[in-house]
């Protein structure tokens, strides 16, 4: 393998790849990035066996060939050469990559790329397009619901459900849930539900809104994996992100839903968000209780109340102004899921389903059907 | 082909699973240390994946990255994968939960590259009690990709609700003859040699891969075997330093208590006249010699004398003490 | 031997659920307020403001009946996750004076300042600093006593009540209690009372003076623990409050239990008890272990761990359930079966879970059953599975 590249582009490539790199791994091989040529561009993959990233740039190829080379090493090395034309050489008899640049060279040990991980590339006839700011908000919206502990690996991941003209993207982890669709620009050929794990999904959504391309869908016929493609990335290439599939039953989150409520608590998105961070403060060493009042007004606004204390740290009332629907009623949630789904709502308002203390309250973007976020509150009663 | 010598019943239970594509989510191999348990789990591993048509083909790429220990969907679940979880910390001996744990999220996730995820848990005596406890629950509802394979020593070493979700096989060793051929063909090794290391193998199929291809092996054992044989001579002084150089190096005096005891028990059989059963063929005449000089029940007492401390060498006695019991018990030379 | 030399304050939080609700409820104060549970058949009074108790409302007593006495008393189910809050805080405040805590209950605790008074001052100053802080930081009135030993602290904060602050110096502790009716003697229930009544004896200055071989004729031991008791004399130590490791019951069996349905229920009634200990505790667990031992002694232990720790009788059930049937083999004879939870943690305000909403309902459905047992005793409430089991217990 013989090639040239700048600096810019490379340093590049390897920052978009370089996150799906395995920190902690079973095969040494997962340590270091593919560099390969592909039809006259440089191909960059990594992966940690459960999320592959992999980028082409354009690059002058004087031979083909393909190998790795340990990612922090190639990292920090591109990153620290001046912004000019970078030369790659492998030299197989001593199995080490020669970089030139300027007036720097170097020689890196290389694993052969037999060893890396056959990873899926390239766009099938059976794909699904969604655009990119859409899918970005859909993702996150959706994945800060999912499970970061593995006590339940099917919770790590988010259901993608396609169904005739729609997707539904759903994850939850035991505490919260979120739900959200959006409509297909065309229908699926037949009905398809995946588990595809979160941190998948936010490498797409980042990968998404950093180039804001639309990202075209494809599960291939093995159905073990799911590959997103951007066509034109910046580099000239496109970006492929490749995530396994989770294997198992995605809880029935349709019935934990509501279909009813005794108060609806209408409020401005960024004053109760605003209220729920000061009320965060003092709730940190309080197990992050922050009880919610509403109040009903009589012929004025209602209101909510936000309150937290703690023992060390004192005590805080916030109150915002409410169109509340139904009756007075008083909810604990943890203020650290509360900030979360607030952060991830654009609309101007917000509404606040609930029914008892201990029945989950739903949020709701107000102008927005698609998305449903449920919050199950903190036990504070007897 | 399967690389395995010996094993042929569990071999062509497979080969019929295989075809029929009837196969259990887990498999426990279970016999003696060395006769190719772990073997056979990468060669079921190999033709669980194998794309070739004669599986395992061990021609395939997914066969070859098996064998080489590199394929994304093969995991070997020992202290060296439960360091590199660890990321260099000092881990236990033993294998543990954060080891099993994390195949579990493994697990969850569908085949990278083939249609099998397998996990190969070797000496699976060796994990701790939560560790057994956590594999229980993915042994009891497997995502349907995976296949865990498990050895061990012994089933009851192992809890009875681990035994009792896997398909048990109980391998024995193959016999020397096989070992003698298999050494011929795949190691090129014929003649005295061949014989010598087959027979001293007992069995262990691993063992004799390994004289095979290093020859410090055989020396160390012949350097071994004559400061043992030289014990029944020395003075109880020199016996007694025996066991106080030994006794702090268990892993070692296995070998060492191991070694004699087929030289005993080749005493046994030089006495009995059964000379196609011995191990230390090559000393043949000493053997004579000795044999002589002993009465069978005598010969007879320190074959469990021996076999005693080997079994108290796996409940964590005092090492040395043992040793000294058994310097003690050794029959002097009359 | 009381050792002269130590210093202990009992404080006590007045009507403590009912000050709660004054401060959480300003509006209120001053009025007579009952916590507890509603006046149907089975409510009582948890605590009852000053107030209410103007009009005879005392605590245990059914709320019906409070509110025959006090017709505008103001009824509060009461929040017992609060109080516990609160009370934590007043522990808390507690413990920059001492590490040597003994909390006797949500609303009382015992303090040993002996040696403290180098660096906070003498004890009965300690214990004003304490009454302030509390009022001023936690807005709760409390009635504190100061006295060489556990008995005569606690007499003495009661003696108090509301608000006081009595001290009991060193050497006056007969002459302290010599004029109190026997009845506040800690010990004395109504059937001793009487029993010393009979003997001519109404105050407790009057006990201590009997011949104790009279007292020891009369009341057998508890004659001589009476007798030091009036002489304010009791060196019992304190007991400062630790968490426990572990929670858990085991029986033995006098016959073998040989099939896998008696088993399970006796392992439903070992879980229960642990879960009501647990509840008990305010702690929660994760690790549950099952205790097997086969009538040749071999015994085996089995554990598993759950993603949230739990409290509940159910989940440790199921869990215990499952462990003994992995394990359960035909033919095994057992004689013994225990149950024990592990991996302990506090039972904070908990986050209610998304999919098992079971478990709410569980939750609420224990703290039911151990109020009802709490106050009608064990077999007020069985499970149908084990009617019938307590006699081969």
């Amino acid at each position: 393998m013989k090639l040239s590249c700048l600096q810019e582009n490379l340093s590049r490539g390897l920052a978009i790849v370089g996150r799906a790199v395995s920190l902690r791994s079973v095969l040494p091989v997962l340590h270091n990035i593919l560099l390969a040529t592909d039809q006259s561009q440089l191909k960059l993959s990594a992966t940690d066996l459960s999320t592959c990233i992999t980028c082409w740039l354009g690059a002058k190829i004087k031979e083909e060939g393909a190998t790795t080379v340990p990612a922090r090493l190639l990292v920090d090395f591109v990153n620290s050469l001046p912004p000019e034309q970078i030369d790659l050489e492998l030299v197989t008899r001593t199995q080490t990559l020669h970089l030139k640049c300027a007036r720097t060279e170097a020689n890196i040990k290389v694993i052969d790329a037999q060893e890396f991980p056959l990873i899926p590339t390239g766009i099938e006839d059976r794909k699904i397009t969604l655009q990119p700011d859409a899918l970005r908000q859909m993702i996150e919206q959706v994945t800060l619901a999912a499970a970061t502990d593995e006590s339940r690996p099917i919770l790590t991941g988010a259901l993608a459900d396609f169904q005739e003209e729609k997707l539904t993207l759903a994850a939850a982890d035991g505490f919260r849930l979120s739900v959200r669709s959006a409509p297909l620009s065309e229908p699926v050929p037949e009905p398809m539900k995946v588990i595809i794990p979160a941190r998948a999904l936010q490498e797409v959504g980042r990968v998404a809104a950093e180039e804001g391309e639309p990202v075209e869908m494809t599960i291939p016929s093995a159905r073990n994996q799911v590959l997103f493609h951007l066509a034109g990335g910046a580099l000239g290439g496109p970006i492929e992100v490749v995530s396994q599939l989770i294997e198992g039953n995605f809880p029935d989150y349709k019935q934990i839903i509501p279909t009813s409520y005794n108060t609806r608590t209408v409020v401005d998105s960024k004053e109760f968000l605003r209220a729920a961070k000061i009320a965060l403060l003092f709730a940190r060493d309080a197990a992050n209780i922050v009880r919610l009042q509403m109040t009903p007004g009589e012929g004025e606004p209602g209101s909510l109340t936000l309150a937290a204390t703690a023992a060390e740290v004192g005590d805080n009332v916030g109150q915002i102004d409410a169109t509340i629907e139904g009756q007075a009623m008083e909810i604990a949630f943890n203020g650290r899921y509360l900030i979360d789904i607030l952060n991830a709502i654009d609309s101007a308002q917000v509404a606040l389903e609930t029914s008892t203390p201990s029945s989950p309250g739903v949020f709701r973007p107000v102008g927005d059907e698609d998305f449903v976020h449920v919050i199950m509150p903190m036990h504070i009663s007897r | 082909m399967w690389q395995v010598v010996g094993h042929e019943w569990a071999v062509t239970l497979f080969e019929n699973s295989l075809a029929q594509g009837r196969l259990s989510h887990a498999y426990l191999f279970t016999g003696p240390p060395r006769i190719g348990k772990t073997t056979l789990a990468l060669n079921l591993a190999q033709a669980l994946n194998c794309t070739g048509k004669d599986k395992p083909c061990g021609e395939c790429l997914s066969c070859q990255k098996t064998s080489q220990g590199i394929h994304p969907d093969v995991r070997m679940v020992d202290l060296a994968y439960q360091k590199g979880l660890l990321e260099g910390r000092e881990g236990s001996t033993a294998l543990g939960i954060d080891a099993i744990r994390s195949i579990q999220s493994d697990a969850a996730l569908k085949p990278f590259e083939g249609r099998w995820k397998v996990f190969i848990i070797p000496q699976a005596e060796n994990m701790t009690p939560e560790a057994a406890n956590c594999l229980l629950k993915t042994l009891e509802e497997p995502p349907s990709h995976v296949v865990l394979l498990l050895t061990a020593l012994h089933t009851d070493l192992l809890f009875p609700t681990i035994v009792s979700r896997c398909q048990v096989f109980n391998l024995r060793p193959p016999s020397t003859t096989l070992i003698r051929e298999a050494l011929g063909r795949r190691w090129d090794l014929e003649g005295e040699r061949a014989h010598l290391i087959a027979a001293l193998s007992a069995g262990r199929m691993g063992w004799a891969v390994e004289a095979a291809q290093n020859q410090a092996l055989l020396r160390e054992r012949n350097g071994r075997l004559d400061e043992l044989l030289s014990l029944p001579g020395a003075r109880r002084l020199e016996r007694l330093s025996f066991a106080q150089r030994w006794g702090s190096q268990p892993e070692r005096v296995k070998e060492i208590l191991t070694l004699w005891l087929g030289w005993w028990r080749d005493l046994l059989l030089a006495k009995e006249g059964c000379w196609d059963k011995m191990e230390n063929i090559d000393r043949k005449n000493t053997l004579l010699e000795e044999a002589e000089k002993h009465e069978l029940g005598e010969i007879k007492e320190f074959i469990s004398s021996i076999r005693e401390t080997l079994h108290e060498l796996e409940s964590n006695v005092n090492l040395r003490l043992a040793l000294e019991v058994l310097m003690l018990d050794l029959p002097s030379k009359r | 031997m009381v050792y002269k030399g130590r210093r202990l304050i009992h404080i006590d939080l007045d009507a403590f659920f009912a000050s709660v609700e004054e401060l959480l409820n300003p509006g209120i104060a001053g009025q007579p307020i009952i916590v507890g549970g509603g006046p149907g058949r089975r409510g009582v009074v948890a605590s009852a403001s000053y107030a209410a108790r103007a009009y005879g409302v005392r605590s245990a007593m059914p709320t019906a009946q409070a509110l025959r006495l006090c017709p505008q008393a103001i009824l509060i189910p009461g929040d017992l996750e609060i109080y516990s809050e609160i009370s934590d805080q007043v522990m808390a405040l507690l413990k920059e004076y001492t590490p040597l805590i003994e909390k006797v209950s949500i609303d009382e605790a015992l303090l040993d300042v002996t040696g403290c008074e180098r660096l906070w001052g003498p004890a009965e100053e300690i214990a004003r600093t304490i009454q302030r802080r509390v009022k001023e930081e936690l807005g709760l009135p409390s009635s504190l006593g100061v006295a060489a030993n556990k008995l005569l602290a606690k007499m003495a904060s009661e003696e108090g009540k509301p608000g006081g602050l009595l001290v009991v110096p060193p050497g006056q502790e007969a002459a302290f209690l010599a004029p109190l009716p026997v009845e506040r003697l800690w010990g004395v229930g109504p059937a001793t009372a009487q029993r010393l009544h009979a003997l001519g004896v109404e105050a407790i200055g009057e006990l201590a003076h009997l011949p104790l071989d009279l007292l020891e004729k009369e009341f057998g031991a508890l004659g001589g623990v009476l007798y030091q008791r009036a002489w304010g004399r009791d060196d019992s130590l304190l007991t400062p409050h630790r968490e426990p490791k572990s929670i858990g019951h085991e029986h033995t069996f006098s016959r073998d239990l040989t099939t896998l349905r008696e088993v399970q229920r006796h392992l439903l009634d070992l879980c229960e008890r642990a879960g009501r200990r647990l509840r008990g505790h305010r702690m929660r667990g994760r690790t549950i272990t099952v205790k097997l031992r086969h009538s040749d002694f071999t015994t085996l232990t089995r554990s598993a761990t759950l993603p949230h720790p739990t409290d509940l009788d159910q989940v440790i059930y199921d869990q215990a359930v499952h462990i003994l049937r992995r394990e359960w083999r035909p033919g095994m004879r057992l004689r013994l079966v225990g149950v024990s939870i592990s991996n302990l943690t506090p039972r904070l305000p908990s986050q209610l879970p998304l999919f098992d909403q079971r478990e709410a309902k569980l939750s609420r459905l224990n703290r039911a059953v151990d109020e009802i047992r709490e106050r009608y005793g064990d077999g007020a409430l069985q499970r149908a599975s084990l009617q019938g089991a307590k006699e081969s217990l």
